[in-house]
């Protein structure tokens, strides 16, 4: 049961730092066998769950430390986002449009964050430094920026994810 | 509880690779308190412009569960209060390693693909198409697609097959059997008459009695279950599913309107018993189903009346 209820928000979880399911499976399962191979040395206070979920967000975040310096080594900038992160070609397009639409008529600030965020990729600590604001803000911040994005695309995303479904 | 614009924060955070596992859990339990939350997490997904990635834990199962097996756990002296803690911890994961067995051999061998209000298209992993009409089903038995081609029909359904001589594709729909030639063809085994059509190539179709016939395109049979009796028809319709062509050549109007129902999805009725035997000698292509009925009615002198989703054929006897 661990497995199967587990696995997939693992997985979810992991992707979310890697943005790389074939990277975050290989991570998770990992995760899995060592500490079943473990097992009788841990000596587990807290749920099996949150051992896991520790687990896996501290491999994830080896991970990345190691594509950084592999990055840096190699000179290598290339966008982190994998291709397969994108909506298929003309679905994104519309999408992007009505998302650009939407983040014209955010609050300054709103704006600003998400942009910062999405479109030059820097994490929450590095908008907060730049910004001189908290990190508290931040996240305040896009999660306003989120909800004005949904409620610009309602009448769209039903449709959308109805498109989505069935492509599963 | 948290307010909604709470969870915009932690969805955003989530999504972004900024949540601590805590996070995580927190959403993940939120997100699986209703469909409404999971719906709005959906929805937030699309609105940063992201898809959700699609995975097997079945296969990644199957990757794990070797690895599992051959890692022996390393002897040690426990005292007693640890060793409980551990055997507890154990019997879990291995309760759980049982438990994941169980469900992916029963989710992986046997499938049942149904279609409940509307119609719906499945392709099978041998590549073969099929559109499961509604309130039907299709069940795959164990091993289908690599020891056996075999599957059970309920209701209707159209089938575009791939042929393999070494695994031929065989439909069980009742007592009848359908058994594939390279073929896209039609079968409603709903209710005490299955009919097969078959639009392309060539069908073999058999009962456990020893009859025996086969079916080329453009061909159509009749079964009746409970006499065991087949009634061969050759049909001009149109060479694919998606043309409707009739002919019919002094069919009774009970027939025809099944036929009808049949082709256009729809829910004609006859309200009168006695205008069900009557004769009707006549040819349609593609034509829509208000004409088609205009001119049956005309034709017997019978009135069409539409109430909700039904068309009621209105008479007193046949012209």
């Amino acid at each position: 049961m661990v497995f199967r209820d587990y696995y997939t928000p693992l997985v979810r979880y992991g992707n979310t730092f890697l943005k790389d399911t074939d990277e975050t499976e290989d991570v998770v399962q990992q995760v899995f066998v060592s500490l079943w191979e473990k097992r009788t040395q841990l000596d587990i206070h807290t749920s099996v769950r949150a051992v896991l979920y520790r687990a896996v967000h501290n491999a994830c975040l080896n991970r990345l430390k190691h594509h950084k310096v592999r990055r840096e080594y190699a000179g290598d900038f290339k966008n982190t986002q994998s291709d397969s992160e994108q909506t298929d070609a003309l679905e994104a397009a519309e999408l992007q449009d009505r998302i650009n639409r939407a983040i014209e008529g955010m609050p300054e600030q709103c704006a600003r964050i998400f942009k910062m965020s999405r479109f030059e990729q820097l994490k929450y600590q590095e908008i907060a430094d730049q910004l001189g604001l908290s990190i508290k803000t931040v996240e305040n911040q896009m999660g306003k920026a989120l909800k004005i994005i949904r409620e610009a695309l309602k009448d769209y995303l039903p449709l959308f994810i109805l498109f989505l479904l069935q492509q599963l | 509880m948290k307010t909604i614009h709470d969870i915009d924060a932690l969805i955003g955070k989530y999504l972004l690779g900024e949540a601590s596992p805590e996070e995580a859990m927190l959403l993940e339990d939120w997100k699986n308190e209703s469909p409404e939350n999971e719906r709005y997490y959906r929805q937030t997904v699309t609105a940063l412009g992201l898809v959700d990635q699609v995975f097997s834990a079945e296969n990644a199962w199957q990757k794990v569960q070797p690895r599992l097996a051959e890692t022996q756990a390393p002897i040690r002296t426990l005292n007693t209060r640890k060793f409980y803690q551990i055997a507890a911890s154990i019997a879990v994961v291995l309760g759980v390693a049982a438990f994941a067995a169980y469900f992916f051999t029963q989710t992986s061998d046997q499938q049942l693909y149904a279609a409940k209000d509307v119609s719906s298209k499945v392709i099978l992993k041998d590549g073969t198409q099929v559109t499961i009409a509604k309130n039907s089903s299709i069940e795959l038995a164990e091993g289908y697609g690599t020891n056996h081609r075999h599957l059970k029909l309920k209701g209707s359904g159209y089938f575009s097959v791939k042929h393999s001589e070494q695994m031929p594709f065989v439909i069980d729909a009742g007592p009848l059997h359908i058994k594939d030639l390279g073929t896209k063809f039609d079968v409603d085994a709903t209710g005490d008459t299955i009919f097969v059509r078959v639009d392309e190539g060539v069908v073999v179709i058999y009962d456990n009695a020893g009859m025996k016939i086969t079916l080329k395109a453009t061909q159509s049979a009749y079964y009746v279950v409970s006499t065991g009796e087949m009634e061969f028809e050759i049909e001009t319709n149109a060479p694919n599913g998606q043309g409707k062509t009739f002919v019919f050549d002094k069919q009774r109007l009970e027939t025809v309107v099944a036929r009808l129902n049949q082709v256009y999805q729809t829910d004609i009725r006859i309200e009168t018993p006695v205008v069900k035997d009557c004769l009707i000698t006549t040819q349609f292509t593609n034509e829509d189903l208000d004409i088609v009925l205009s001119v049956i009615a005309e034709t017997l002198g019978l009135k069409v009346e539409k109430q909700g989703s039904i068309y009621w054929l209105k008479g007193t006897s046949c012209e």
